[in-house]
């Protein structure tokens, strides 16, 4: 047990988490987004920035401060400033008091020359700017496998930024089989903001001033959208044109009963249908109700799983239930080659936390041939060499769902169906947080829990930077740089 | 296990500290002491500072001049501690006063309720984690105490209110009012938020309207009974209020009515008063009235006497609205928009609760909008009419079904406030915070977990971080 207490900040691509480790609940949850005030002020954290895009002037602008591709900090100007605000508004520490630690994504680990730039500068802003005095990076996915007391694991993050499918085996990442789609909660915003622009020009004649400003676009994502994915967007348990179809014979069958038993009950076959049936939405902007037929409730969930639904120019590879597949499939073929290309722990380590039984797989490691993703070239893979079962059964056992888009109703059912439709002999078990404000901050929380375990025990894929040995390097690096700083 | 009797209690604010040293058997009487939050800073002649419990260098030691002229320091502002050494000492003091008094009174004390004293702090979201692994540090090690918890405000007032699992409470002091949401019996931290507005906002509307008036008096007005919030639906309730009455023998208060009424009790008992004192007519439907000052003086007042609340209460609602749905289980909102708990003194002029009540259903609340309702009730009756042959099932009805919203709030409520706490309803419910406080202190000291609250044995092994492993 380490009684070291750290700060731990998790920006993620939507909002930004921070507190101690020593607590069990983060002291702020804000956007990692501010807004610049056209006297050059920035305006950080959740009320304050509502307040202020609620006062709706004239030139002030939402900025992010994370990519949405990686889910790393690329304004880091603005990061600086963040952390800055968060040290003094919401922990009241000085930065040089306490060891600092950040999470980082999983899918940053396929690309090695990114992942460095990304370390170096947090490096940069931690030790040179704030004075920091140790700076410990943890790897998103391994911390939260390792916090359930979870060696083998897939992680689902359905975040806003999009989907990714993390495996891991005997507590190390495998590199390949990490895939990311760029389908997810700020993709249904602006499908949600599409589907209700239409409704109202159906009802209303009038159209929405499609020209907004970004604060407009932040607040109306802030407040009604994320109420209306909240309790209107659904996931049916199978494709939606299967539903439809299953639907579809159910009436015609139950019409060829009532046929033969009653007669002339002929003009209300629409009502029949459960996804004809309508459900109510008061948008809040207008104060005008819209109404939606289920099916379209859940036509806009069915997106995340067929994105070619929503475009014609979407790829159903990008999908939720492909993805998975798809990563199942790269990072078990994977695990039988012996090319070691892992990012982790050797299995010696992680036994610290949960012990390996017997007869699993011991040398598990990733293939470093196929660097790139692409979903032909797994294929490849899957089709020259064997699948281990064991690794998929290892996978499948341990599905943990985790992200703002996963509070979607229907989800975590239809992942399920997904999973067992292309692995029908495996058994699956999902965990989800129940506590749905607990898996919000689930991230933030398994950082914590990591780093009370022995530094042996919080792994490989989590490294530890000292101010020192920093400053050592960068005065080798440049021998102009004094170390008086 | 503690003794009830030793059992101390301290709710440090802005303005005043509340205290209560010891609890009863049976009842949860109203708290002993209320003191300023205030000390006083000089330097010895070293230089080194030092805090002072009264502003007067007399009482001091002789080595002290009356040359130096202490300087009056309020260690907590809008909740928040600004001088923790100031308040530490603040804390001590209370602590040795009440050590004194009791020994005065009784030489045998140390050995009987002096002996073991756990002490109950209430404390403030915005405390740091510094501050409070300080303020632990100082409780064992400095004021040698043997158990010690600290309860946020929230909780405290959460649990006067016979523990509420999800709720949002709203604390308006003077010049800050603190949103507090809860899920599950615990404070979220990181949603909780400060607005820089309270109770003095309303002086400064009145002093604007009634500038003849000094600030004393508007003071004296805002807490006289002729001052009052009123809305559309309090004007609606007294006037019901008023009929109700006449039809009872008014001598005696029907308790059991007042109860299965489902009203706020406070609201009819205030609705008797004004009853028997002014000739029938309520203050809300009289022109002018008067109150009498501190200084003695009568002074009249007409309509400006309901004013003064509009930007309070206008920016509790929207940081309320924008606060609740933060959280993301749809369930959860839906408790916490029917658990309002609105605590600090401002809550307590008269009409305010139910104002707030208003605003925040106009705000917020999920209903169809009244134009689409009378189109809908227009339609149906027109099909009605136009269609004979086809049976409407609205025929012979104004009335169409309401429409039902996926979305929350669809309903808004106040939490009940207890029943069975007689002294504390007398008086309108004021600091039911620590009436909270004295209830988890009962429930926590005087039983064998100790995991609840922190003791001399955690302390001695995990020192001032021994605060994170109590889990509430």
């Amino acid at each position: 047990m380490d009684n070291t207490n750290y700060v731990v900040i998790h920006n993620g691509t939507a909002s930004t988490i921070a507190g101690f480790s020593c607590s069990e609940s983060p002291k702020c949850m804000i956007p990692s987004s501010y807004i610049q005030k056209a006297n050059g002020d920035i305006v950080f954290g959740t009320f304050e920035m509502l307040d202020e895009a609620a006062k709706n002037e004239d030139n002030d602008e939402v900025f992010t401060i994370m990519d949405s591709k990686f889910g790393v900090p690329y304004n880091w100007e603005a990061l600086e400033k963040q952390w800055r605000y968060i040290y003094e508004e919401h922990l009241k520490v000085s930065p040089d008091q306490l060891p600092l630690a950040i999470t980082v994504p999983s899918i940053l680990t396929k690309n090695v020359e990114l992942e460095t730039k990304i370390i170096e500068e947090y490096c940069k802003i931690a030790f040179l700017k704030l004075g920091i005095p140790s700076l410990r990076v943890v790897n998103e996915s391994l911390a939260i496998s390792l916090s359930l007391g979870k060696k083998n694991s897939l992680i689902i993050d359905l975040s806003g930024s999009g989907c990714s499918v993390t495996p891991i085996l005997d507590g190390i990442l495998i590199k390949n089989g990490i895939l990311k789609s760029k389908f997810g909660g700020d993709f249904l915003d602006f499908e949600v903001n599409k589907i209700i622009n239409e409704k109202i020009k159906e009802s209303d004649k009038e159209e929405m001033d499609e020209d907004k400003k970004s604060t407009e676009m932040w607040l109306e994502s802030q407040t009604w959208i994320k109420d209306f994915k909240r309790s209107m967007i659904q996931v049916s348990d199978r494709s939606l044109e299967e539903t439809e179809r299953i639907n579809k014979e159910q009436i015609e069958l139950q019409k060829k009963y009532s046929l033969s038993t009653v007669s002339g009950a002929g003009d209300v076959e629409m009502d029949l249908n459960p996804l004809s049936v309508k459900e109510h939405y008061l948008y809040k902007p207008k104060d005008m109700t819209l109404s939606f037929e289920l099916r379209e409730c859940y036509k806009l969930g069915e997106y995340l799983f067929q994105p070619k639904t929503a475009n014609e120019q979407f790829n159903n590879e990008d999908g939720i239930g492909e993805l998975i597949n798809r990563s199942i499939l790269t990072a078990t073929t994977a695990a039988t080659a012996s090319n070691n290309n892992s990012v982790g722990i050797q299995n010696s380590n992680i036994s610290m936390i949960t012990k390996t039984p017997s007869g699993s797989i011991l040398n598990s490691t990733a293939n470093s041939d196929s660097a790139n993703n692409d979903y032909t070239s797994s294929i490849d893979i899957m089709n020259s060499t064997s699948i281990s079962t064991e690794s998929v059964n290892n996978l499948v056992t341990n599905i943990i769902i985790k992200g703002s888009t996963s509070l979607i109703t229907g989800i975590e059912t239809r992942i399920i169906n997904e999973i067992s439709m292309k692995f029908p002999n495996h058994k699956i078990s999902v965990f989800a947080n129940q506590i749905l404000n607990d898996r919000i901050l689930q991230s933030w929380l398994s950082c914590s829990v990591i780093l009370k375990l022995s530094d042996i025990a919080i792994g490989m894929g989590n490294e530890l930077y000292c101010k020192e040995d920093y400053e050592k390097k960068l005065s080798l690096a440049n021998k102009n740089y004094s170390k008086s700083t | 296990m503690a003794r009830l009797d030793s059992i101390f209690i301290v709710y440090p604010r802005s303005g005043t500290t509340i205290v209560q040293f010891g609890l009863q058997d049976e009842v949860f009487n109203l708290p002993a002491l209320e003191i300023p939050t205030v000390v006083y800073q000089g330097t010895d002649d070293e230089g080194n500072v030092q805090y002072r419990s009264s502003a007067s260098t007399s009482s001091s030691g002789a080595n002290d001049t009356d040359s130096k002229p202490l300087k009056e320091v309020r260690p907590i502002v809008d909740g928040e501690i600004v001088d923790l050494e100031a308040f530490l000492y603040f804390l001590k003091l209370i602590y040795i006063s009440i050590l004194a008094d009791k020994h005065k009174n009784d030489p045998d004390a140390f050995d009987r309720e002096l002996s073991n004293v756990p002490l109950l702090l209430i404390s403030h979201y915005k405390w740091s984690a510094q501050q409070i692994e300080k303020i632990n540090q100082h409780v064992f090690e400095i004021l040698k105490l043997n158990s010690f918890l600290m309860l946020p405000t929230s909780l405290a007032a959460t649990h006067a209110m016979a523990a509420l699992q999800n709720s949002i409470v709203i604390d308006i002091g003077k010049t800050h009012t603190d949103i507090l949401p809860i899920v599950d019996y615990s404070q979220l931290t990181h949603f909780s938020s400060t607005i820089p507005i309270g109770g003095n906002d309303i002086n400064t509307h009145l002093k604007s309207i009634l500038p003849s008036l000094s600030d004393d008096q508007i003071e004296d007005l805002k807490l006289s009974n002729i001052y009052e919030v009123l809305n559309a639906e309090a004007k609606k309730n007294y006037a019901d209020l008023h009929q109700a009455d006449e039809d009872e023998d008014d001598s005696a208060i029907d308790v059991a009515a007042i109860i299965t009424s489902g009203r706020d009790a406070r609201e009819i008992l205030e609705g008797e008063r004004k009853n028997k004192n002014e000739n029938s007519l309520p203050n809300s439907e009289l022109d002018k009235n008067s109150f009498v000052d501190r200084n003695g003086q009568l002074i009249s007042v007409g309509k400006q006497r309901f004013q003064g609340c509009e930007n309070l209460i206008k920016a509790i609602s929207k940081r309320v609205g924008y606060t609740i749905s933060m959280v993301q289980d749809i369930n959860k909102q839906k408790a916490m928009w029917e658990n309002i708990v609105i605590v600090g003194n401002t809550s307590l002029l008269t009409g305010f609760q139910d104002s707030l009540l208003t605003k925040l259903m106009d705000d917020n609340l999920v209903i169809e909008p009244q134009s689409e309702q009378d189109k809908r009730q227009q339609d149906a009756m027109d099909s009605a009419a136009t269609s004979s042959k086809k049976k409407s099932k609205y025929m012979g009805t104004n009335f169409v079904p309401t429409i039902e919203y996926q979305q929350v709030p669809t309903s808004i409520k106040l939490a009940k406030a207890p029943e069975y706490f007689p002294e504390w309803k007398k008086n309108k419910y004021a600091n039911i915070v620590f009436l909270g406080g004295m209830i988890v202190a009962r429930q926590v000291f005087t039983h064998s977990k100790v995991n609840f609250f922190i003791n001399r044995d955690n302390y001695n092994e995990n020192g001032p971080a021994s605060y994170w492993d109590i889990n509430l």
